[in-house]
């Protein structure tokens, strides 16, 4: 891998706020109140919550990424994009996961096609297709097509999170992200959650900065390389990179 | 994710695939689930008007306070939207997960005498999280 010494002491700060950060998100989570109606599985809110956040926060992050790329060929924006979309599948599936195991214990079921577990499932599909699509270009009018993809992908956010709104369906309808003063959940719950949100936020950056930096081909990172560890092999992409 | 265990032309074909079957899926959903996900539920309401229909219907409303009537082989509660009252009757114990005052969802269709027979039930929580009272 290749850092210098300032992004070594950047990582490292960003793992301290992350590492702290969950911390408290797992004390405030186990201290707050189990809820009235659904017991104590609704805790499981602190995982899933967060997790749909950051995948919203990762494909944000694809969005942005292939603009700047497709107004500046060359920039190396591709890869962010890629190391955001990586880390945005694995989170929907967890979304998808932790929000199974909560809907077999609070609703009876593990999986019914409404219009907010369908648009996660195509959310997902969306962005596993997106990746595919990358590893399978390497010309640059193939990254242009793929970089498109990536901006009309995000399309599918949107849809997710106002499915609820838009559409009936058996998933309730958002609690914090609502055009409401007054949440309707308790303060104690409500804290545990923003903690664990902030937390999922610092990990799943830190883990896409991490995951940026393996992407990068060793010569044309741009910078300079003093004493750091051997670059490692380029893993990515078999074809030769030309500009992403 | 990495590129190690597979040469180059097993990554494509395995990347192709992938694509292939995750546009394939999109395509499905986007014809049958998206579909089926739109008019995901009835209200009570709109299922009484819509009248016996020859397939299995969705139904989504509360649980009436005091409706639940629970046996081993045959349960009934009362559906409602606030406008229309439904009675549901099941076969068998209710899910632990449905409780009166609650949402509920039921997969059924009409049978004599208005009566609406539920095959599947599921229960339809709000975006509301409070502590427990003291002493329940």
């Amino acid at each position: 891998m290749i850092t210098t010494g300032r992004d070594r002491r950047v990582d490292r700060w960003w793992l301290a706020g992350a590492a702290v950060a969950t911390v408290v998100a797992l004390v405030l989570g186990v201290l707050a109140p189990p809820d009235a109606v659904q017991g104590g599985i609704q805790k499981l809110m602190y995982v899933h919550v967060p997790a749909a956040w950051s995948a919203y926060l990762c494909f944000l992050s694809v969005l942005i990424a292939n603009l700047w790329g497709l107004m500046r060929t060359g920039s190396g924006a591709g890869r962010l994009a890629r190391a955001a979309a990586e880390a945005g599948v694995v989170l929907t599936a967890l979304t998808l996961a932790t929000g199974s195991l909560w809907g077999s214990a609070t609703w009876g079921t593990w999986w019914i096609w409404d219009a907010r577990i369908t648009s996660t499932l195509a959310m997902g599909l969306v962005y596993v297709a997106y990746l595919c699509l990358d590893s399978l270009t390497s010309t640059s009018r193939g990254r242009r097509l793929t970089a498109m993809v990536g901006v009309v992908g995000f399309a599918s956010a949107p849809l997710v999170h106002f499915s609820v709104i838009w559409w009936r369906t058996l998933h309730q309808p958002a609690t914090v992200l609502a055009p409401s003063l007054s949440p309707p959940i308790d303060g104690r719950m409500g804290a545990a959650l923003a903690a664990a949100v902030l937390a999922a936020s610092l990990v799943t950056s830190l883990i896409v900065r991490l995951r940026h930096e393996r992407l990068l081909p060793p010569a044309s990172s741009g910078r300079p390389t003093p004493q750091g560890p051997k670059p490692a092999p380029h893993r990515s992409d078999p074809v030769p990179t030309v500009s992403r | 994710m990495t590129g190690a265990p597979f040469s180059p032309r097993r990554r494509r074909a395995i990347a192709s695939t992938i694509l292939v079957a995750s546009c394939v899926g999109l395509g499905a959903l986007a014809l049958t689930g998206a579909n089926e996900s739109v008019t995901f539920y009835l209200t009570p309401t709109e299922a009484i008007d819509a009248g016996r229909l020859d397939r299995e219907v969705r139904v989504g409303g509360f649980v009436v306070e005091g409706s639940l009537d629970e046996g081993d082989s045959r349960s009934s509660l009362v559906l409602s939207d606030g406008e229309s009252d439904m009675r549901v009757v099941y076969p068998g114990r209710l899910p632990d997960v449905i409780q009166e005052g609650q949402g509920a969802v039921v997969v059924g269709s009409w049978g004599a005498d208005d009566v609406f027979l539920g095959t599947e039930i599921v229960m339809r929580h709000s975006n509301e999280y409070r502590a427990p009272e003291p002493g329940s």
